[in-house]
Formats: structure tokens, C-alpha cells, sequence
């Protein structure tokens, strides 16, 4: 029974997702075009300012090689991650406010919600992954140890989303200003993190700072093995690993302690 | 018996706290720090409630009585603040019947993500959409956007999507007051069908006839609390006085319980006695006749006397106006009496009957209630089975060849 009752859950959480997608897209005249649309005008305009103009651009690091990839590769990928992460940090702040009728009136539990944002959310992240993909194999940039790698990072990068956004979806309904203050951080990290320009231009001690940054550290972790096919650092791996369970346990006690009096106030 | 209750709630409290800022229940949920005793809206107060299969149970209250927070409890959507809900079986909750429409999809797409809402997998909603359409009876809009629906064309979809949800259990909001006359019709008889096959329901209406339609068994709530659960036909009534009290006028206040004794209580400005039913006999055709004696206890202006007849499930027969009617008794002083009869045809189809009045005085174009007697006269009409219902229309066939 409550078996049955989980899958039901997960597919109406696909239902529902299903359903936000297809309300988006359905009125415009490109209609799914606009999924792969942001992502790549984004990147166009990028790589002319500051690949071109600016002249910005990635060397192998880790090696003694200095053989340029460009810019349009590791800057795509940062992109990436930076766009799934503000799409998440944003759905989830005002989540349950914007659903106030499911929290109100439906009685599927609350959790089905922010399980439909995620998966709206790996919805936009996949066509990005595809097209960051699609880019590493024409520059013939990606391998088989890549692409192992990166599934690694993926799946750590997912863990550390998904706590993220339980979180931000349990105290967005209590505090107002969560989601403004959100929007306002998420503008300065897009520079304070190194998705436009390699990690190696930030001066010591500054560079390992950016460690504590989670948005870097997720940007490096898909960035090192998809661009150099390499292996990101042991420490930054084993230290993100145990942040994200940290944020995910924390996230998950204050939604059980929470998701009661959620309906009261949205 | 336990083996068919499918849900039993248990000392049920909800509290909301009012204008806190949302900080502090935040942080009360969190740390268990204490709420501010003073702005805690208590909404339920320790609900106890069965229900079995089969049952058919109407809830009734008046605004603000917590209706809808029970049912949401209930349902499962609200959280309680204490108390606890077992729930044995699969319970459809439709609070808000709309709940979930988007205005950009159709009504087929809309129907698809209502029954994924309510718990039916894609397979199960392809069986039942062909039903669902044919209910709804919306012709090609049922293919067109919600956005270019009526409001009673939207309300026709919710309801077709919602009784072809399979649940041992339908919890629904007051939500049949909706659409055309046909429609509605076309919805009670749905009910009455599935009552039939054995659908159990619990329904909140401020429709005391679809009350007493329907429903096995009535639960009155007032201010946060159980004051009746039982029989359909008392519910009614305790809700009527409920109401009646409610309107605020303080003449009224604790008469009507009283009511049913054909007493009214003093300071009135007139009230009726010596309560008299008879028969008589005018041109060949009997009536019923009711005579009281109307003692005035200060002066009035004017006065006027409504009455009425109802059936046992609180369905109104017939009601005469009399301030309409154009019948008042001019200048009363203190202690006068009038002798008054309120008289009926007596086109009634067997069953029990009850009879209340109203005394308004008339102050300008003002009607002010001064006693009222709510069913203080019952009779019982016998005969035979030919016709059912209310009124004896004299039916009858005839046939040629």
C-alpha cells in the first residue's frame, strides 16, 4: 500500500512537472525551441565579450601543458551550472507560495511539489548537459575517463541542488525576503565565481576560498573532467560529498518540522 | 462493526495563529518556542468524528464554523494542531473543485491532471475519460482551452472529473451549488446513484434540502465544535436555530429554542397563545386551520404574521408573507388581543408536517422579527401510497384506445 502510494506520488510529481513544462511552452510560437534557446544565445554573447574582446581563455592547468581550449567550452559548462542553480534557487524560494491552491486544497503530500520542481528543473539541466555534450565532442575534448568522472560530479552536484532546494522550499513561505535576497546573491556570484574566467586567475589565497563557494566548487567538479578529462581534486570530491549530506539532513529536518504549518501560511 | 469505519477522527484541534508574522511560526515550529498566547485563533476544538461505509454524512455550520478546516483535515491537506485522523481507505478530497486547472489547457488535459491529483494513473483516467466527457456534456469545449469556458462550464468539468474518481471515501466542498438547473439535477442524480452503490460521502453544504436529500446522517458545527451529529432531519434543525441565533438581532436570542414548546418568551412585543389546530370544511374542500390568540405587550404600529408549513426533511412546502400579502394589524396597544387563524389547503401526500410563524412589527419599511415559533404544530397526513412527495397534484392517467 504505502508502497503503491510512493509510485503514485512520484509519477504525479512527473505529472505535475510535465504539466509546468508544457504550460510554458505551449503558447509561445517557438514553443520547445526555448528550452535550448537561453542557453546558447547566452553563450554566443559570452564568448564574443569575453573570449573575443577580452581574450579570456582555458589552458590545461593540472599539467605542464599549455595547450588553449578556448573559452567557449569551460565557460559553456559553468553557464550550465550556473543557470540550472538560479533556475532551482528561484522556483524553490517562492515554490510553495506559487502552488498555494495544491497546498490548500490537494491532498498529496507536500514533498510531491518540490519533487515536481526538481524534475522541472533536470528537465532544463539535461538539454543544457546535452548541449555542453554535444559542444565537448565537436572540440573532440571529451573521454571515456571524462565522461566517468562527470557523471560522478553530476550526481554529487544533484544531491547538493536537491538539499538546496528543500531547504529554500521550506523557509520561503516564513521568510519574505528569502527570495529577493537570493536573486541579489545570485547576480554576484555570477561573477564572484569563476564561470567566465578560469579558476587560476583568482589570485592566493582568494583561490581556495572559492572552495567554501559551492556554485565554484559544482562549476569545477563538472568542469574538470568534461574539458580536461580529468579527475577533480580527492578533498574538494570527499568535502562537497559531506556538505551536501550535511545541507540534505539539515534540509530534511526543517521540512519535517515545518511542512505542517506551511498550508497556514502560504 | 469496526471492520467498515473507514476513517475515525479522535479529538481534533486546529489553532491559527493570526497575524503573527510568519517568523514567528517559523520559529515555533522549529525550536517549540512558545506562540503568542494572545493572537491564537482556535478554529476546531476536539472534533470527534466516524465514519463507516456507506454512510452518506452532510456537514453543516455556518460561516466561519470550521467546516472546511475539518474537512481539510479530514482529507488530509491541513495539518491538525492536535488530535488524530485514521483513515482506512483510499478518501478523495475535493476542497476546491478547480484546484490544479490551468486556463491554457483543455478541458481532456485539465480532466487528465484532476484524476492525477486525485491519485488515478494515466490507464485508470483513460478508462474513465470517455465517462467523464459524456458527463461533463461539454460538446467541442470539452477540446478547447479553459481560459474560454464559463464559470458554470468549468464547475460541470470539475464535478464530472471528481465523481469518477474511485475512493472509498469522496469529501466534497460545497461545490454542487454550481452550474444550470439541468446540470445540477443531473449531479444529485449521479449521487443518489453511487449512494446507492454503496459510495460513502461526506459532503459540507449551506443547502439544507441537499442535506436532507442525501444524507444519512448530519453533523452541525459551531464555533470549532460538534453541537450535533445524528439524524438528518434534527441536524437541520439544531442548524436552523444555530443560524437563527446568529443573526445577531438580541430579541431573538434564546427564544427559538424554545419554540417548539409554543412559548415565547416575555418582552416581546407580541406573542401568540392558545395554539389550535382544526379541520374545516370550506366549499366542500377541507383545510387545515391553525387559530391563536395575539396578546400585544406595548404599543405597535404595525404588525404582520408569516407562516409556514415544512416537511419532516426541513423542505419547505408552502410560505405566506403576510407584510406581502398586504395583511397587517394596524396600532396595537399594550395587552390588546386579535384572534388570528392561519389557513391551509390541505394538498399534502402522506407524511408528517410542520408548521412555524413569524411575528414582525413593521417600523417604516422595516421588518423586525418579535417571536418567532418554529415548527410548534406537527400533523401527520395519512392515505394511500399512489403518490409520493409533497404536494397532491391529483395526479392521475387516462387512457384511450
Amino acid at each position: 500500500m504505502s508502497r503503491n502510494l510512493f509510485k503514485e506520488n512520484i509519477r504525479l510529481a512527473w505529472d505535475l512537472a510535465h504539466r509546468d513544462l508544457s504550460a510554458k511552452y505551449r503558447r509561445s510560437a517557438l514553443g520547445w525551441l526555448w528550452l535550448v534557446l537561453p542557453p546558447v544565445c547566452l553563450l554566443a554573447i559570452y564568448s564574443v565579450v569575453f573570449g573575443k574582446v577580452f581574450g579570456i581563455e582555458w589552458k590545461m592547468p593540472y599539467h605542464g601543458d599549455i595547450e588553449s581550449v578556448g573559452f567557449a567550452l569551460p565557460f559553456f559548462v559553468g553557464l550550465s551550472v550556473y543557470l540550472t542553480v538560479s533556475d532551482v534557487v528561484n522556483s524553490s524560494t517562492v515554490l510553495f507560495a506559487s502552488k498555494r491552491t495544491y497546498v490548500v486544497k490537494s491532498p498529496f503530500p507536500l514533498w510531491v511539489i518540490w519533487l515536481a520542481n526538481l524534475l522541472r528543473a533536470t528537465v532544463h539541466a539535461c538539454v543544457a548537459l546535452l548541449l555542453v555534450l554535444a559542444l565537448a565532442l565537436f572540440q573532440q575534448r571529451l573521454t571515456l575517463v571524462g565522461f566517468g568522472w562527470m557523471t560522478i560530479g553530476l550526481l554529487f552536484c544533484g544531491f547538493f541542488i536537491s538539499g538546496l532546494s528543500l531547504l529554500l522550499s521550506a523557509l520561503g513561505p516564513f521568510i519574505g525576503d528569502i527570495s529577493e535576497a537570493t536573486r541579489l546573491l545570485l547576480r554576484v556570484l555570477f561573477y564572484a565565481t569563476p564561470i567566465t574566467y578560469p579558476l587560476i586567475m583568482i589570485p592566493q589565497p582568494y583561490r581556495d576560498l572559492m572552495w567554501f563557494n559551492p556554485l565554484a566548487t559544482m562549476v569545477e567538479l563538472l568542469r574538470d573532467p568534461i574539458v580536461f578529462g580529468q579527475m577533480p581534486p580527492l578533498l574538494v570530491l570527499v568535502g562537497f560529498f559531506f556538505s551536501s549530506l550535511l545541507l540534505f539532513g539539515v534540509a530534511l529536518w526543517v521540512f519535517q518540522q515545518v511542512k505542517g504549518v506551511i498550508s497556514d501560511v502560504v | 462493526m469496526s471492520s467498515n469505519l473507514l476513517l475515525r477522527a479522535t479529538g481534533i484541534s486546529k489553532v491559527y495563529s493570526g497575524t503573527t508574522h510568519p517568523l514567528a511560526t517559523l520559529r515555533h515550529a522549529l525550536f517549540g518556542t512558545a506562540p503568542n498566547v494572545t493572537d491564537q485563533y482556535p478554529v476546531l476544538d476536539g472534533i470527534n468524528i466516524e465514519i463507516r461505509h456507506g454512510e452518506t454524512v452532510g456537514v453543516m455550520g455556518g460561516n466561519g464554523a470550521g467546516k472546511t478546516t475539518l474537512l481539510g483535515i479530514l482529507g488530509n491537506v491541513i495539518e491538525q494542531t492536535e488530535g488524530k485522523v485514521e483513515r482506512f481507505g483510499r478518501i478523495a478530497t475535493l476542497l476546491g473543485l478547480t484546484a490544479g486547472f490551468n486556463p491554457n489547457f483543455s478541458g481532456r488535459e485539465n480532466a487528465y491532471l484532476f484524476c492525477s491529483i486525485q491519485g488515478l494513473s494515466r490507464q485508470q483516467t483513460d478508462e474513465r475519460i470517455a465517462d467523464i466527457e459524456a458527463f461533463a456534456d461539454l460538446g467541442r469545449y470539452f477540446e478547447l482551452p479553459l481560459r474560454t469556458y464559463s464559470s458554470g462550464m468549468q464547475s460541470r468539468l470539475a464535478f464530472a472529473s471528481a465523481v469518477h474518481v474511485a475512493a472509498d471515501l469522496i469529501i466534497i466542498d460545497e461545490t454542487l451549488a454550481v452550474g444550470d438547473a439541468n446540470f445540477r439535477m443531473k449531479c444529485y442524480d449521479r449521487i443518489r446513484k453511487m449512494k446507492e452503490d454503496g459510495q460513502t460521502f461526506l459532503l459540507v453544504s449551506h443547502n439544507q434540502n441537499m442535506v436532507a436529500n442525501f444524507c444519512t446522517r448530519g453533523i452541525v458545527l459551531d464555533g470549532g465544535k460538534k453541537v450535533f451529529d445524528g439524524i438528518t432531519f434534527e441536524a437541520i434543525e439544531v442548524y436552523k436555530r444555530i443560524r437563527t441565533e446568529a443573526m445577531g438581532d438580541s430579541d431573538l436570542k434564546g427564544k427559538v429554542l424554545k419554540s417548539t414548546s409554543a412559548k415565547s418568551m416575555l418582552d416581546n412585543a407580541a406573542v401568540l397563545k392558545d395554539f389550535h389546530l382544526a379541520e374545516r370544511n370550506i366549499n366542500g374542500q377541507s383545510f387545515g386551520v391553525v387559530s391563536a390568540q395575539l396578546l400585544a405587550q406595548r404599543d405597535i404600529e404595525h404588525l404582520s404574521i408569516n407562516f409556514g408549513i415544512s416537511n419532516q426533511h426541513g423542505i419547505v412546502v408552502c410560505a405566506w408573507d403576510g407584510a406581502r400579502a398586504g395583511l397587517m394589524i394596524p396600532k396595537l396597544n399594550p395587552g390588546d388581543k386579535r384572534n388570528i387563524e392561519m389557513i391551509f389547503s390541505k394538498q399534502l401526500l402522506p407524511g408528517r408536517y410542520f408548521i412555524s410563524c413569524i411575528i414582525h412589527e413593521l417600523i417604516g419599511d422595516v421588518t423586525k422579527p418579535q417571536s418567532i415559533y418554529q415548527n410548534f404544530l406537527s400533523f401527520e397526513i395519512v392515505g394511500n401510497d399512489v403518490m409520493s412527495g409533497i404536494a397532491d397534484l391529483e395526479m392521475n392517467l387516462v387512457m384511450y384506445e
